[in-house]
């Protein structure tokens, strides 16, 4: 039994459908919500994920069936329950153990695009030097990860590319 | 059309009855009052609906402490965005949902507030004038 700290709701209806949460490691978990257990409260299907990976599916890069299906490393899937705003992760499940009513169908990607002001996921802002003759690279990657270029080009100045 | 409104001018205007007791502070003093708006809500049915699919998780789960979150609990979860509707349906809880009711609401149906991470998503504290009849499935 691990507990856990919302960090951030991704979607929401009715109760909240995805959320970050961390351990007191640091260690994220993505969470989507799979059913509302009358004994064990609110069922999460969670996941171990790196910053990296969590972003690009914030970004809308990746689906977020594969997320669960193919996991970064191995013992990465709980069972995370909220009942009484605590939150935890619990069973620890093999992929070969998913049910399709764990996960959700192949497709969705997340949509950051009509995010409500105070609900935009937490961001970190970098100020990074980059060699010009990296611009290309450096924008490829930025799209691909669907980071925010605005907020790049006000810290790319002087000997270092702007995009 | 959503029009912003305070919700005590709007009681005074329309005099809701709400399908439950609010608790105090619920609906929030800013509301949006609908006029002919469209708006979504999942169904558990693909080709029809049923009172059950407009009970609140406050109903639902009635002995449930909601604490801070009550105001929420004893709302419904409008999504004004069909796109977005379909694309929920791919998530696990709304996967025992197979459809999606289409509503237009008017003012003596209640109060609405974008609520939730998405501006496409909404609260709706509804009213006993809310009349299920005659509302359309979407075709899935």
């Amino acid at each position: 039994m691990r507990p856990l700290t919302l960090i951030n709701t991704l979607e929401y209806y009715d109760v909240p459908q995805i959320l970050v949460a961390a351990d007191a490691t640091g260690t994220n978990y993505l969470c989507t919500l799979y059913k509302n257990d009358a004994e064990r409260g609110y069922l999460y299907l969670g996941v171990q994920i790196s910053e990296p990976r969590l972003m690009a599916f914030v970004g809308g890069q990746l689906d977020l069936r594969d997320v669960y299906i193919h996991p970064e490393v191995e013992n990465a899937l709980y069972v995370v329950t909220a009942k009484q705003e605590m939150l935890t992760a619990t069973t620890i499940l093999q992929p070969q153990n998913l049910t399709e009513e764990m996960l959700p169908e192949a497709g969705y990607f997340y949509d950051s695009s009509d995010l409500a002001d105070e609900a935009e996921p937490l961001t970190d802002t970098y100020q990074l030097e980059v060699p010009a003759h990296d611009r290309i690279t450096f924008s490829t990657l930025i799209s691909r990860m669907g980071w925010r270029a605005s907020s790049l080009r006000n810290v790319l100045k002087g000997k270092t590319a702007i995009l | 059309m959503l029009t912003p409104y305070k919700i005590n001018e709007y009681c005074k205007e329309f005099k809701p009855e709400w399908v439950c007791a609010m608790p105090v502070g619920c609906p929030p003093e800013d509301v949006l009052v609908p006029s002919k708006h469209p708006f979504f809500r999942l169904a558990s049915q693909r080709y029809s609906y049923t009172a059950d699919d407009f009970k609140s998780y406050a109903e639902v789960d009635s002995q449930r402490n909601w604490g801070e979150k009550l105001p929420l609990a004893v709302g419904l979860s409008l999504i004004d965005n069909e796109t977005k509707a379909r694309k929920n349906l791919k998530l696990p809880m709304f996967r025992q949902f197979k459809g999606i009711i289409a509503l237009t609401l008017n003012p003596s149906d209640g109060v609405v507030k974008q609520t939730g991470v998405h501006l496409s998503h909404y609260t709706w504290w509804r009213t006993k004038s809310f009349q299920m009849s005659n509302l359309t499935m979407l075709e899935l």
